[in-house]
């Protein structure tokens, strides 16, 4: 497969290059894409200290606090740990995360802490849909308020935000892409992702 | 719940075709009153699926202003359903035959079986409580995204199903697969499809 391709004059649309394509089966195919997503960003947040400068300049801070979930293989020899740390939410002891990364397993959910700017979020990500899960906002109040209009500010106030969580969230993983589409991702990401595990295994 | 209180799950989805200028609130409010929830409390109805208001999960008039908040288009897909355990149906037909028996001087036949346990158990259906689930919709048109605050196999089918019966809007799930073909220029898309897994571990 060429790495660098360059554009050609007529670019299918999505829409035609997933055209007679079954969504279930491409999902399915995939399903790496998000596991290795998360185990980047497990990796990369607690080597470079869980910052990231996404390719628009914004610096957010993303890391895994108390559960991770690891996973090898698929179907009947699916294996999984889940791991949960009651210490210190910015340092937790990950030892065993290590070891069974070193085995092979790869993060197929975990509890991410986002900050960015006035922001924060805390959320479930799943490696299958990479969609949050029991999401907290740290910027919107809860709504008590009964009467329509309150909660209809509320809401379009969650809506906000929670498009500003995609949006990071969208940056975050365009960022792994980067790098997961260039030979830079075997020669370079990938051994210094390997050697920095080694170190901590 | 989630978007408007809690603690949202969200399953998010790309709205894949382009509204046409047929797409007013009036329209949308008159599809979303056409599939709107339909209340099968004292009926012995298993379940009913449908749309209600945002804010309020009892009112499914859809008037002007009621499901649109700024750009965006707002409702719940409320989903009642009860349920009668088979243990309880055996239990009150076995009554049920024994009175017949008493009555008649012997068992009811395969036919009369039949009809004997579908009356009652329509019966006992009426009497069994509803239980209401509620799952946020918010259309964000100027995105041409969707988001169901809610997750599963079994409510992303509901949900896509009344979704194309209201609107014949196709939608396409955003999974890490279709995120990433939308996320990168489209001549790299194709690399996205033939992508192979890669070793991550520390070997």
């Amino acid at each position: 497969m060429s790495r660098e391709k360059k554009p050609q004059s007529h670019q299918p649309s999505l829409e035609e290059l997933l055209e007679g394509m079954i969504f279930l089966d491409l999902w399915q195919d995939k399903m790496f894409l998000g596991q290795e997503f998360l185990t980047w960003l497990y990796l990369t947040s607690e080597r470079d200290e869980h910052i990231f400068e996404l390719e628009n300049g914004m610096q957010v801070e993303a890391w895994f606090e108390n559960s991770l979930q690891l996973t090898y293989g698929q179907g009947p020899n699916k294996r999984s740990v889940s791991i949960t740390t009651p210490e210190d939410p910015r340092d937790p002891d990950w030892d065993e995360a290590y070891t069974a990364l070193g085995n092979n397993k790869k993060v197929t959910k975990g509890t991410l802490k986002i900050k960015c700017e006035d922001r924060q979020f805390r959320l479930t990500l799943p490696h299958d849909t990479l969609s949050p899960q029991g999401l907290k906002f740290s910027t919107v109040k809860d709504t008590t308020e009964s009467d329509d209009l309150g909660k209809a500010g509320k809401f379009l106030e969650r809506i906000a935000t929670t498009a500003d969580l995609f949006s990071i969230l969208e940056g975050l993983f365009n960022l792994f892409l980067s790098q997961r589409l260039t030979e830079a991702w075997e020669e370079e990401e990938l051994p210094r992702l390997k050697e920095y595990l080694s170190k901590r295994k | 719940m989630g978007l408007i209180k809690g603690n949202p799950t969200l399953t998010r989805y790309r709205v894949v075709d382009q509204l046409t200028d047929e797409f007013t609130e009036d329209f949308i409010g008159e599809r979303l009153r056409k599939f709107a929830f339909i209340d099968i409390e004292k009926t012995s109805e298993e379940s009913s699926l449908g749309w209600v208001e945002l804010l309020n999960e009892l009112s499914y008039d859809f008037q002007l202003g009621s499901f649109r908040f700024g750009p965006n288009y707002a409702f719940i897909l409320r989903q009642d359903s009860r349920k009668l355990p088979p243990k309880i149906l055996n239990r009150y037909y076995a009554v049920l035959e024994n009175d017949f028996v008493k009555k008649i001087g012997r068992k009811p036949n395969s036919v009369k079986k039949k009809e004997l346990k579908e009356n009652l158990r329509q019966d006992l259906m009426r009497r069994c409580l509803l239980s209401t689930d509620l799952y946020e919709v918010a259309w964000l048109t100027t995105k041409n995204e969707l988001w169901l605050a809610g997750a599963g196999e079994k409510l992303r089918a509901n949900f896509e199903d009344l979704w194309l019966k209201t609107f014949g809007l196709t939608i396409r799930l955003l999974v890490p697969v279709t995120l990433a073909l939308e996320l990168v220029p489209p001549h790299r898309r194709e690399d996205i499809l033939e992508l192979v897994p890669s070793l991550m571990d520390g070997k």
